[in-house]
């Protein structure tokens, strides 16, 4: 076996061993340049290179945007909206659920956020209109899934800077299938509900509608931002970010809602929870620069390639590898692992690398909502109070009409290039 | 040691949020000046960067501090008793030992970053370049204060389990 395989292996035996995953990559690299007696240098320096990037920054600064969004009054006013939408609907409030995460999906760029912030607020709504608290907990799980696709995206900020892609187009290939995955869950929803006995909200008067649409506009709004100016090449997806940041403070004076004390919290928490996966990728730069130079990326990747090459049958074979490992890894160690595996594949493939970020992106957000290492998971169990159990079978159903989104966007990539491509991206 | 803590905590938070609103303030200044005044300037996008590297390595510190980096605790909470305490026991080494070696390769680094300018601001790139070793030599003390306290919880009979909650932004 190579060193490069052992410090493979070594990473996945350490992640198992209850070891900061950061270190995890660490350990291993540093153990491949001790056995091939490569300078000792290198650990430093592709540390710091492994964020020595401007396209990273848009990492804090959104998860910063999602936080003032959360404390800026906007939970509440999206909520009220997407009921006065669709909440006379079969279904309404579960429906209204999933609406509201739509739009939250396009000022936050977390599921974790979504879960954590909105869903508190989705659930607590839900049980007081009469529905069961699981019912609740699992549609306000799936429908958290949507936030990463739908731009802005944390785990598209990452694949664009490992597989080298336009985050712009990257963000813009996602919005589509996201809408998608909104509508299936509605479905889903609506078909679930008739076994429920919840009593139908009546249909909202027009002067209704227009109040609950005015005072959520500003909020509705931020997509447009997001979108239109890195669309229109206005601005960068990081300094969009900036901006974003800005709108939700201008959001939370307009509404009053914001203080001082709620800002120094969104910030610290920004602050911890960015540096812990900033920390691991500038700790996996190292890792993914010995893969390179080992030419184990290589040889993965010719094995992989002498299975098939039917780009479709390929796809298929991913979405499996990537449920799989969604099961027992985090989003960003599978990322780190594969990608420098699997971004030199694709164009022997024929497979178009913003496709496949949108596929691997709605994989791994299944994967933070299936157990037994699912965060989005314990979020719920922690918002909802639920045990974990409980947590993991109100989750799985509504699941399914996901895996349904996820075969349409795989053997559809126009659903995904289409609006990158209309906007001028040559992808 | 406690006040040490506090101020520690406190301390981070502040720089945290220093580094966070200064990094906003500088790419807002980028967009306003090539937008508004029709300017690019560089020093900005590499200014924001550097601010990000100690804002990375400050919270590496922070989260070493209060042991909340990420990491799959599920597997190694249904171990035996025994053998939980011996993986942890063994990661938590192989984590000081990495920590060493990070400082440790500082060193043949440290004179050819001495002369080495960054490009825009012509900033010395030992001070960037500091946050790394800075932040490790902060972990290799708090991963010896946690390595201490698993052995104490060992021999005194503590469950040393770990929490399994989420602290990812995906």
């Amino acid at each position: 076996m190579s060193a490069a395989a052992m410090a493979l292996l070594m990473i996945v035996l350490l992640l198992f061993g209850n070891i900061p995953v950061a270190f995890a990559f660490g350990i291993a690299s540093t153990l491949y340049i001790f056995t091939n007696d490569l300078p000792i240098a290198l650990t430093i320096q592709r540390t710091f290179y492994g964020i020595h990037d401007f396209t990273l920054l848009a990492i804090p600064l959104f998860v910063l945007a999602g936080n003032v969004m959360n404390i800026s009054g906007v939970t509440n006013r999206i909520l009220k909206f997407a009921n006065a939408l669709v909440g006379h609907t079969r279904g309404g409030l579960a429906n209204a659920n999933v609406v509201a995460s739509i739009i939250f999906s396009g000022m936050s760029g977390s599921a974790l956020a979504d879960a954590g912030g909105l869903g508190t607020v989705e659930i607590e709504a839900m049980r007081r209109g009469g529905y069961p608290k699981k019912f609740a907990v699992g549609v306000t799980g799936a429908s958290a899934t949507i936030g990463p696709i739908i731009p802005p995206s944390i785990p598209l900020v990452i694949y664009g800077a490992i597989a080298e892609v336009s985050v712009g187009a990257l963000f813009l290939a996602g919005f589509l299938p996201g809408l998608m995955m909104g509508l299936s869950l509605m479905i889903y929803v609506s078909w679930e509900a008739r076994k429920l006995k919840v009593e139908k909200q009546p249909t909202p008067t027009l002067v209704i509608l227009v109040k609950a649409a005015w005072e959520a506009l500003p909020a509705v709004f931020t997509p447009v931002i997001i979108l239109g100016g890195i669309g229109t090449g206005i601005f960068t997806p990081t300094e969009a970010a900036a901006v974003t940041v800005l709108y939700g403070l201008a959001l939370g004076a307009i509404y009053r809602e914001l203080t001082v004390k709620k800002l120094a919290a969104a910030l610290s928490d920004t602050f911890r929870t960015t540096s812990s996966i900033l920390f691991i990728l500038a700790s996996a730069a190292i890792f993914a620069w010995a893969l390179a130079h080992s030419n184990v990326s290589k040889d993965v990747g010719a094995f992989l390639v002498s299975m098939t090459s039917d780009p479709w049958v390929f796809l298929l074979l991913m979405n499996i590898v990537f449920l799989i490992l969604g099961m027992i890894l985090d989003t960003l160690s599978i990322q780190i692992i594969t990608l420098p595996i699997l971004i030199p594949l694709l164009p022997i493939l024929g497979i178009n690398p913003i496709h496949f970020g949108i596929i691997m992106t709605l994989n791994l957000m299944i994967g933070l909502f299936t157990p037994p290492v699912g965060t989005g998971l314990y979020i719920l169990r922690d918002v909802s109070g639920l045990t974990f159990e409980e947590v993991v079978a109100a989750v799985l159903p509504p699941l399914i009409p996901l895996l349904f989104a996820l075969l349409v966007v795989t053997y559809a990539p126009d659903l995904s290039l289409f609006l990158p491509r209309l906007l001028g991206y040559a992808v | 040691m406690k006040a040490w803590d506090r101020a520690f905590e406190k301390f981070s938070d502040l720089c945290g949020a220093a580094l966070l609103i200064a990094i906003v303030v500088i790419i807002t200044l980028q967009i306003f000046a090539r937008s508004v005044l029709g300017e690019a300037f560089i020093w900005p996008e590499e200014l924001s960067v550097f601010l990000s590297i100690y804002l990375v390595f400050m919270g590496a510190a922070y989260n070493a501090r209060h042991d909340s980096h990420i990491k799959v605790s599920f597997f190694a909470n249904r171990m035996p008793r025994l053998m939980r305490f011996g993986v942890t026991f063994i990661t938590h080494l192989l984590v000081l030992g990495h920590l060493g070696v990070l400082l440790w390769s500082m060193v043949p680094l440290s004179e050819a970053l001495s002369i080495s300018r960054s490009p825009a601001m012509e900033i010395p790139m030992l001070i960037v370049f500091a946050a790394i070793p800075l932040s490790a030599a902060l972990m290799l003390v708090f991963y010896t204060v946690i390595t201490v306290g698993l052995v104490r919880d060992w021999r005194a009979g503590t469950d040393i389990v770990r929490p399994e909650s989420g602290d990812s932004a995906a």
